[in-house]
This record gives structure tokens, C-alpha cells and sequence, in this order.
């Protein structure tokens, strides 16, 4: 039976707004109360949240998988054209 | 983001040998710096432009910039990240330029979540596939989700590759946009929640009950 005088959970909308800053640990405790109450229940506010720290994780090891082939390799037309450019502003 | 003001590098520096053959003009100091920083400031470019020619005169006004401001550079930080910082801006006066002369962007609304009156998901959310959270082996995905990234509007995109790729700190990234750090924050939320929606589809387990 639901009790009337019972708080309100906060909604997903409410719970994905701020969901940078209960990643980021900024959230009070009473938010993080009210947080953690709502994920309590909402196994699809878990999945997102989930998914977006996913998101961070393969976003920065996609592009960070860059650095490897490229770093140390400068094409020669490029070094060519940076020391012409010094060279004639000098 | 600016530059360091003051002049002198610690003669204990790792850097301080070069540098002073950078100011002293040595020809074969330039080609070492270039050889030796050239790489990483270029990858730096490709992550935050688009195309292979932009990043490359990125980092070549990067270095013309870098020779202009060796004075300035002061040693409390190492000489690459120096380099980076004016890599990064090199970058996004690039980026400007551009936004200048280019049409409407897509918005960004449409890919965010979307949710009901009482403000529930519209659409539940799936768990994602864990083999495909774990690390990024496969090219097909690393070109997949920078492909994805590169879907983002502009504004957004940059606040992405500054935060989570390049690690600016949230305060670096709004002095180097010229935004409030609210703003940044703000921005890098939708970012992070676009990027989740436009990889959902791929990573998403299909047969997920909950």
C-alpha cells in the first residue's frame, strides 16, 4: 500500500541533470541521499549512468589510441615548412 | 588560456639547455625542438580538428607562436606543456575562424535524453555490452566512436576533446573558450550525454531485460 505522506523520489529527468555532479561527487549528502534513493528503484537511471561513464571511458581511449601512431612522426613536409616560415619571419 | 609571463627558466630544468639555444637562435635547436615536440603537438591537432591539413597549420602556428614567445617562457612548467597549451590555442583560433565561416550547426536537443511529463526516460535504458566498455582494441570501434564524437556540434565537441581527452582542468577550459565555469560544465554534460546517445545503438546488449 503507498503511504500519501511518503517523500517524493526525485524523477530521471531530475537524477540525469545532475548526474555530472554525483559523478563528480559534488552533490550533499542529502542529495546524494535523494540520489541514491531513486537509482534505488530506477534500474534505467543505473544503466544510464553506467553508460555514461562508459561514454567517458571509450571516448578517451578511442582518441587517446591517436597518440601512439602519431606521436614522434612528423611528416617531413611539415618540418619543412615550419622552419620555412621561422626562417623567413626572422 | 595564456601563457606564462615571467622569463628566466631554472638553470635545474630539463628544458633550460635548449632554451637557451632556442634564444640564442641556433638553427639546429629549432629542428631538435620541432622533431622532438612535433609529434605530440600534431596529435594534439588531429584530436581536435577535423582534417589532416588543418592540424598540421595548427602546429605549425603553434611552433611560429612557441619561437615568437620563447622569452615568455618561464620553466614552471616542462617545455611540452608549454607547447600544448599553445598547441590547444593554435587549435581552437582555428576552430573560430572556421565556425565563422560555416553554416548552421545541428543542435544539440536532439540527441539528449528525452523524458515524459512526470519526468521519467521516454525510453528505458539498456545496459551496454561489457566487452565493449572495457578498453578500446578494435579499430572498426575506434573509428566508430570518433566518428561519433565528430558528430557533435561544434561547441560541444571542443568542450568534450578539452575535458576528457586533453584534460583540462574545467577552470583551464572555460579561460581558454571564454566562458564561465558553469558554462563549461554544463556544456560538457550534454557532451558526454550526445556522445552516450549516439554510441547507445552500437554498445547497447539488445537482449538486456532491464
Amino acid at each position: 500500500m503507498i503511504n500519501p505522506h511518503s517523500k517524493p523520489y526525485m524523477t530521471c529527468h531530475e537524477v540525469l541533470d545532475f548526474l555530472m555532479s554525483y559523478i563528480d561527487g559534488e552533490l550533499t549528502p542529502a542529495q546524494l541521499g535523494e540520489f541514491d534513493r531513486h537509482l534505488g528503484v530506477c534500474p534505467s537511471c543505473v544503466n544510464y549512468i553506467d553508460s555514461y561513464k562508459a561514454t567517458i571511458r571509450i571516448g578517451k581511449s578511442a582518441l587517446a589510441n591517436t597518440d601512439d601512431s602519431a606521436a614522434g612522426s612528423v611528416p617531413r613536409e611539415l618540418i619543412k615548412a615550419i622552419r620555412a616560415a621561422r626562417l623567413k619571419g626572422s | 588560456m595564456s601563457a606564462p609571463e615571467t622569463s628566466e627558466p631554472s638553470a635545474d630544468s630539463p628544458d633550460a639547455g635548449l632554451i637557451a639555444r632556442l634564444r640564442a637562435g641556433e638553427d639546429a635547436a629549432f629542428d631538435e625542438l620541432v622533431a622532438a615536440a612535433g609529434g605530440r603537438m600534431l596529435a594534439v591537432a588531429r584530436r581536435m580538428l577535423r582534417t589532416e591539413e588543418d592540424a598540421q597549420d595548427a602546429v605549425q602556428e603553434a611552433f611560429l607562436s612557441a619561437f615568437k614567445s620563447l622569452d615568455k617562457f618561464d620553466g614552471r612548467s616542462q617545455l611540452t606543456t608549454w607547447l600544448h597549451r599553445i598547441t590547444v590555442n593554435a587549435c581552437l583560433m582555428k576552430l573560430r575562424s572556421q565556425r565563422r565561416r560555416g553554416g548552421p550547426e545541428r543542435q544539440i536537443d536532439e540527441f539528449l535524453p528525452e523524458f515524459l511529463e512526470d519526468g521519467h526516460q521516454r525510453t528505458s535504458s539498456k545496459p551496454w555490452k561489457p566487452t565493449q566498455t572495457g578498453g578500446i582494441e578494435q579499430q572498426e570501434t575506434r573509428d566508430l566512436v570518433r566518428a561519433k564524437i565528430d558528430e557533435l556540434p561544434e561547441q560541444y565537441r571542443v568542450v568534450l576533446v578539452l575535458r576528457d581527452i586533453e584534460e583540462l582542468s574545467t577552470e583551464q577550459t572555460a579561460e581558454a573558450l571564454d566562458m564561465t565555469v558553469n558554462a563549461v560544465k554544463t556544456r560538457l554534460h550534454r557532451a558526454r550525454q550526445a556522445l552516450r546517445g549516439l554510441l547507445d545503438p552500437h554498445f547497447r546488449a539488445e537482449d538486456a531485460l532491464s
